[in-house]
């Protein structure tokens, strides 16, 4: 394919250029950057995804065009982000569990952890398990003793891993629960309220109902416990060792230049770190709030998460 | 409704269609079948829509063919459905669709490797020009264009000046719209490169 | 917070929401801008011959999702767009039908019959009024029947329904309007299940993107807007420029007849009207409230009741105000009873109404369906103040048909004379272009054309496309329900069938489907598809 031919020429030339530039001035982006998220437009990932874009336009110049590749958990946009040139062209903003327990779950997901420059963590999921106030659980102890005492419980997740912590869970604890698949972040959410599922996970949609106290977090899957229930006990007191929340943060293909890479994770940091930002003061409202997490230190998080999804996988299996 | 001979062969076409889902599309192209135990967990799989869908596309088309084999020939009917002149006018959009758009996808890029050279006098791709007059609308008022006035003049019949005008006034209104006031929005084929 | 509360909250939404300007320090809120916008506009699109509100929503909702972003801000002023354009369109059709006898959308085609003749006589400017009056009183009138019905249609279906009567519910949905539109039931089930098919490719469940043929380009399933416009507007914009290609070189032109009668619209006359309005408003509500039939057979419907009704010294089809009203005020009551299943059930049932439900879809926070009326109390529920917001603009665009509609729709005579060989290659790259915004790769313009095929090749075989759409759309929600209801169910294989309320949607769906596989004839009236 000779149009094919002069694609790849052109996409060398950039590189060869962009490289032979970077060592004499600081990087700065050539042209438009992509910025792929890997959710639906309108959710909480995506709002701070296209925060961080209006931020770092404003405070750099860069021209930035958002553009949603949700499907899969990630793993859509995970694929398509692997395949653009490493020029810090293209970034892609996802759920960093999406390249651990995703890629380690999948029999083939298409794409290996290898494939990314890992630029920066943003912030962290607020998971917890929920359940009406109403019924007056106060922890997951009080749910385990109702279905100890023969109560069927039909539980939400929203992905194969919570899923599987239901699992886990309920084995840890000598009771079984009816897992059933929700959709989105607020699926679980809308179960429960409807009085459909009794209880379920929640990733922050559920702040509002349970400073309301229509809602209870029962317990938190994060490590530390829940901002807006610092009270609901952790999942170790349940027997179990693991941890079902995830960071979200900012990746671009593998291979990308260093100075670039630098340029890129600092601008980023910067934007979550600064309190007057837009972004810093969304993420502080509907999840764990900053979590910038960048350069090795985000690679070392990256390995730990992967080391734990093994473990965890072999638990379940 | 269209003759019974039309009407039996779209019957038969979505009968094959929907056999050759459930029998070979679905069954080796998804990774979970109609019901999937796991983890002593029993649930839908990915199969289960499809299944159903290809299944009842198939049996709605039998008794759709049950149901023109009774029919009375002498009902009323409609013209053939795809006669020459249809075909030959979907052949003749489709060389010209394939055409613009081809115009359109390449006439930046190709524009950029003759003419357009870096500040240090290196050549620049067409991503990094593609945010820069005039190479980043190049192919959208070539192609854009080129497309309007072809399909016009195809349905017309005819080439007419005032079409050319009109043509490339749409383009230009299109450019207002969409290019002038958006800095994050791409027109074709700019989020490509 | 208390329903008034709501309500208030959500005409606030509207009228002091995020601001587009300031005159004198007061703000002009850009929800009101963008219903004005879009009542004119929908009133010139209309009044255009080959296009329609469909089309304009259709083209403008990328785009407007693309300017004002994915946030819960975005909603009002968007969905306000798509019911000004939607309101706007109904009373445009009229204006070439009266004038020039082309009906510029299909429900105006029985306005033709007594519109056209007054214009003969010289009463074109009565005519338009009486149009004018008679469809802002419809439409009214169906709106405010949307209002006080749907939230207690949403509280009543949201307390009974589990995931297996959602899931049972959706499915009589599909065989409903499958059975309706069109002239064959089969052929509309097949397109039904077709769309489900389709929109199974891609997505699902498994970390293996399903019926993806191993192949990238199917790997993130169909983009659902791209394949909506492909199927509704590229589809018709293929077959008319087939049409057009047929007929070139036949171009004939339309002359405009001279007016001298009376062309005033007295109160008095006015009242004479009412019974006829009135009348034809309750048959267009009742009709819109079902999903998939059209206000096509709303007018054909409307104006029959008018016609047993009428003693006047000139008779329908002769030239009759009453007739114009009586059609009028039956086709423009269908569009706000046409968003009762929309708002209580989650079910779009015809063309406009999909695009509202896509466009609450794509921007999110804003999930049409009756999970958005619960009235909580100790905490907001930001979907019950966009409901209302909704609500608000509605009326909003209702005041402005009432204010200025009359007299702008009187002005937009002139867009008949745009030739269309000229307009449709302009609305081929439009439709291009607003897809490419919002998706910004090529290969969704290759889906759309693929789309768009399949479109024009449903409309020679006079396969509904209706029903497809409307699967298509539903497909995901209809999978998730089953999932969920088998699932609670313990993998129960009989699950659709234990509680008494999905086995009677169940049962219904197949008894539609037989009657109407029985009962009808060929009518190409009853069908609800784009122009």
């Amino acid at each position: 394919m000779k149009l094919g031919r002069i694609k790849s020429t052109l996409v060398a030339v950039a590189l060869a250029s962009s490289m032979a530039t970077a060592a004499v001035a600081e990087w700065q982006p050539s042209g438009p950057i992509k910025l792929m998220i890997a959710f639906r437009a309108g959710g909480g990932v995506d709002t701070s995804a296209r925060l961080l874009a209006e931020e770092l336009t404003a405070r750099h110049g860069w021209e930035i065009i958002p553009e949603n590749v949700a499907g899969r958990g990630g793993a859509a946009m995970a694929a398509a982000l692997k395949d653009e040139p490493a020029d810090g062209l293209a970034i892609g903003m996802t759920a960093m569990d999406s390249l651990a327990y995703g890629v380690l779950a999948a029999k083939n997901p298409g794409f290996t952890p290898e494939d990314f420059t890992y630029l920066s963590a943003i912030t962290g999921t607020q998971t917890g398990l929920i359940a009406k106030s109403s019924r007056g659980w106060k922890n997951l102890g009080d749910v385990i003793a109702a279905a100890k005492a023969g109560e069927e419980i039909s539980a939400g997740a929203m992905s194969a891993k919570l899923a599987d912590a239901l699992y886990l869970i309920g084995q840890a604890n000598g009771v079984e629960f009816t897992t059933v698949m929700v959709q989105g972040g607020k699926g679980g959410l809308n179960g429960v309220v409807a009085d459909d599922l009794d209880i379920a996970w929640a990733a922050g949609p559920q702040t509002q109902g349970v400073k309301a106290g229509d809602l209870v977090n029962l317990v938190s899957a994060e490590s530390a416990p829940l901002n807006i229930s610092p009270d609901a006990p952790l999942l170790n007191e349940y027997n179990v060792e693991f941890t079902f929340g995830t960071k979200f943060g900012v990746v671009a293909p593998a291979g990308l230049d260093p100075e670039a890479r630098k340029v890129l994770q600092d601008a980023i940091v910067e934007v979550v770190n600064d309190p007057e930002s837009k972004l810093n003061q969304f993420i502080t409202r509907a999840f764990s709030g900053p979590e910038p997490i960048a350069g090795e230190d985000f690679d070392a998080f990256m390995a730990a998460a992967r080391e734990e999804s093994e473990r965890f996988l072999k638990a379940v299996e | 409704m269209l003759g019974r001979r039309a009407e039996l062969m779209l019957g038969a076409v979505f009968l094959l269609l929907g056999l050759f889902v459930i029998v070979v599309w679905v069954p080796q192209d998804s990774e979970t079948w109609m019901i999937e135990t796991f983890r002593r967990q029993t649930t839908m799989g990915d199969a289960f829509l499809p299944m159903i869908a290809g299944a009842l596309v198939a049996i709605c088309a039998a008794i759709h063919l049950f149901m023109t084999l009774r029919r009375n020939e002498e009902q009323e009917t409609d013209g053939p459905v795809f006669d020459g002149a249809a075909l030959a006018f979907l052949v003749q959009l489709s060389g010209l669709t394939a055409l613009c758009l081809a115009v359109m996808y390449w006439a930046g890029p190709i524009a950029v490797q003759l003419f357009a050279s870096g500040e240090t006098g290196d050549a620049a791709t067409y991503r990094q020009m593609r945010g820069t007059y005039p190479y980043k609308l190049l192919g959208f008022v070539l192609g854009g264009f080129s497309l309007v006035f072809l399909t016009t003049s195809l349905i017309e019949g005819r080439f007419k000046v005032s079409r050319v005008i009109s043509s490339i006034l749409a383009v230009i209104v299109l450019i207002v719209i969409f290019d002038l006031p958006f800095d994050n929005i791409l027109l074709p084929p700019n989020g490509d490169w | 917070m208390g329903v008034f509360e709501y309500v208030w909250a959500g005409v606030m939404a509207v009228f002091a929401g995020p601001e587009a300007f300031a005159i004198f320090g007061v703000g002009i809120s850009i929800t009101l801008l963008m219903v004005a916008f879009g009542f004119f506009l929908g009133i010139v699109i209309g009044a255009t011959p080959g296009l329609g509100g469909p089309f304009v929503m259709a083209v403008s909702l990328p785009v407007l999702i693309s300017i004002f972003g994915f946030t819960p801000d975005a909603l009002l002023p968007i969905m306000g767009f798509l019911v000004g354009v939607m309101k706007g369109a109904t009373v445009g059709g009229s204006v070439p039908a009266i004038l020039f006898n082309t009906p510029g959308t299909p429900d105006a085609l029985m306005t033709t019959l007594d519109g056209y003749p007054m214009t003969k006589k010289g009463q074109a400017g009565k005519a338009l009024r009486t149009a004018h009056f008679a469809s802002a009183s419809g439409d009214t009138f169906s709106d405010l029947v949307l209002f006080t019905t749907a939230p207690f249609l949403a509280i009543l279906v949201e307390g009974y329904l589990g995931f297996a009567e959602k899931a049972a519910l959706i499915i009589l949905s599909l065989s409903f309007v499958a059975a309706v539109v069109g002239a064959s039931p089969m052929k509309g089930l097949i397109a039904a299940f077709l769309g489900l098919l389709i929109a199974s490719v891609g997505t699902g469940e498994d970390l293996y993107p399903r019926m993806s043929m191993g192949t990238d380009f199917l790997a993130n399933g169909v983009p659902l807007i791209t394949a909506v416009l492909g199927v509704l507007i590229m589809g018709e914009v293929f077959s008319s420029f087939e049409q057009m290609w047929r007929d070139r070189r036949t171009e004939a032109a339309t002359a405009e007849i001279p007016q001298s009668g009376d062309n005033s619209l007295s109160f008095r006359e006015r009242r004479k009207l009412m019974p006829f309005i009135g009348v034809s408003a309750v048959v267009g509500t009742v009709i819109g409230a079902l999903p998939g039939i059209g206000s096509t057979l709303a007018a054909t419907l409307g104006y029959a009741t008018g016609q047993k009704m009428h003693k006047g010294p000139v008779n329908f089809g002769e030239g009759t105000p009453e007739g114009v009203a009586a059609t009028e005020a039956a086709n423009s009551s269908v569009s706000g009873a046409n968003l009762i299943p929309v708002l209580s059930l989650g079910i779009p049932g015809n063309v406009g109404a999909v695009f509202l439900i896509l466009a609450a879809e794509s921007i999110g926070g804003f999930n049409p369906g009756p999970s958005v009326f619960r009235f909580t109390t100790t905490e907001v529920n930001p979907e019950l103040v966009i409901a209302f917001g909704l609500f608000t603009t509605m009326m909003f665009a209702n005041i402005l048909n009432w204010t200025f509609g009359g007299q702008f729709m009187r002005w937009v005579g002139i867009m008949v004379k745009i030739p269309k060989p000229a307009l449709m290659p302009i609305v081929f790259l439009l439709t291009i272009t607003a897809v490419y915004v919002q998706e910004t790769s090529m290969l969704s313009v290759y889906f759309l054309l693929g789309f768009g095929l399949l479109g024009y090749v449903m409309r020679k075989i006079r396969m509904p496309i209706l029903p497809f759409v409307i699967s298509f759309i539903l497909a995901g929600n209809l999978e998730t329900a089953l999932r969920q209801a088998f699932a609670v169910s313990k993998a129960d294989p009989l699950f659709l069938f234990r509680s008494p309320l999905s086995v009677v949607f169940l049962a219904l769906s197949i008894i539609v489907v037989i009657f109407f596989s029985r009962g009808k004839k060929s009518d190409p009236k009853m069908t609800s598809e784009v122009s």
